[in-house]
């Protein structure tokens, strides 16, 4: 990711995250301008709207900054932390509506229409970095097929073991765990590839 | 559950898609150090931490920055340092501390540390076991021996009381002969005395008869 700028959200610096645990005001608010955007998508479609994704983001700000929660160096780069964290507690939030509503599957990650219409926001999200690294995660998310997709967003997206999964599909468990497997094993040929060609630049 | 199975099973905890129990299991193996699975894990790790980048790009309200901010202001610096850190229910342990791209984690990270100090722990108990496991078979072995030998020696112990009833036997048959014995040697002692007692009636007798003699010429 050499061509990311300073401000890309896939590449926050590992000392930024240690100059907000120390307090500094200016730290946080970078923080926030970097990462925001990507963390508060994520949270609107696990929970389906702002208001509760909003909650979900400051809470996660300030126990951050107030080092509730702690990062450091080992757990892997800075934005792939906050993401897994804002994961958990959006998923937590949602378990705790109550019993589980059945949402409407559909396509989460975006297709090129959509994107085009999004993407006029201006802002962090749209340095070079995180916008080919969105084009790409876009573009492999497209080429895998339907029955994969759904069965990845289900246990991504809102935590769905794969007995459930293969409930609300109506597919066999081996199936559901096959077509996983399969989904994420392109995923990761393609990033791979590109993180290797990234790397060579 | 086999280790193709654990491993088959990678790609779907890095999605979230495994039960609880399941993903125990995984933690465990991975705890235990396979580095194949550990490796394979962080990768697809990486991999689901990019998902949210393909997403609908959604902004966040405007007024979210200035209420995080005033209320980290509001607050002072320390006042939850120490509090516990919250741990969300769907955190699986340090193998969902996400990692992309794949090449960036340290060294010296706590995971590894973790896992590392885990795994050292699980090697010194395996060792214990083993050695223990040895210790075992050599006591029972000893145990073997000696109950062998206590046998023998019960065995030894029944030929030495047969031995001892006999030699009983012996003696009391001895004891009797003895008794007997003695009962013959009182009863010839007594014909002795009577014999004495007869000897000297006839003596007397005989010393009677010869002073009549004297006098008849």
């Amino acid at each position: 990711m050499n061509t990311a700028s300073q401000l890309a959200a896939s590449t926050l610096d590992p000392k930024l995250m240690a100059r907000v645990a120390k307090g500094e005001h200016q730290a946080l608010s970078q923080l926030y301008d970097q990462s925001s955007t990507v963390l508060f998508s994520l949270a609107v479609r696990i929970l389906g709207n702002g208001e509760d994704a909003a909650d979900v983001l400051q809470e996660i700000y300030l126990d951050v900054s107030r080092k509730v929660v702690r990062y450091d160096v080992g757990r892997g780069i800075p934005m792939a932390w906050l993401i897994t964290l804002t994961r958990s507690r959006a998923i937590d939030r949602l378990r705790a509506r109550g019993p589980r509503t059945l949402r409407q599957i559909g396509p989460s990650i975006d297709d090129t229409r959509t994107s085009q219409i999004d993407d006029r926001h201006t802002g962090p999200f749209d340095s070079q970095a995180d916008q080919e690294l969105r084009n790409l995660i876009r573009e492999a998310w497209a080429n895998l097929p339907q029955i994969q997709q759904h069965a990845i967003e289900l246990a991504y997206y809102e935590g769905v073991p794969d007995t459930e999964i293969a409930a609300r599909l109506n597919q066999p468990v081996e199936e559901v765990k096959t077509c996983i497997a399969l989904g994420m094993s392109h995923l990761r040929e393609v990033l791979q590839s590109y993180w290797q060609q990234d790397e060579a630049v | 559950m086999t280790h193709d199975q654990l491993e088959a099973a990678v790609p779907l905890y890095a999605a979230g898609a495994l039960e609880r129990v399941e993903r125990q299991a995984l933690d465990v193996h991975l705890l235990s150090g396979c580095i194949p699975c550990r490796t394979m894990l962080k990768e697809y790790q990486s991999v689901a931490v990019t998902f949210p980048f393909g997403l609908t790009i959604t902004p966040p309200p405007r007024s979210l920055k200035g209420k995080i901010l005033s209320s980290r202001l509001s607050s002072p610096a320390d006042e939850s340092e120490t509090q516990p850190p919250s741990q969300p229910s769907l955190e699986p342990g340090q193998w969902m501390n996400h990692l992309f791209p794949p090449s960036s984690p340290p060294a010296t990270s706590f995971g590894w540390a973790l896992g590392t100090v885990i795994f050292v722990v699980l090697i010194i108990l395996v060792f214990f076991g083993w050695n223990s496991s040895t210790y075992m078979t050599e006591n029972m072995e000893k145990l073997a021996q000696l109950q062998s030998q206590a046998e023998e020696t019960g065995s030894q112990l029944a030929a030495l009381q047969q031995q001892l009833s006999e030699r009983e036997d012996t003696l009391t048959l001895t004891r009797e002969e003895l008794q007997r014995r003695m009962a013959e040697l009182a009863e010839v002692r007594d014909q002795l005395i009577q014999r004495e007692a007869e000897l000297e009636e006839l003596r007397a007798l005989l010393a009677e008869g010869s002073g009549r003699s004297t006098r008849i010429p």
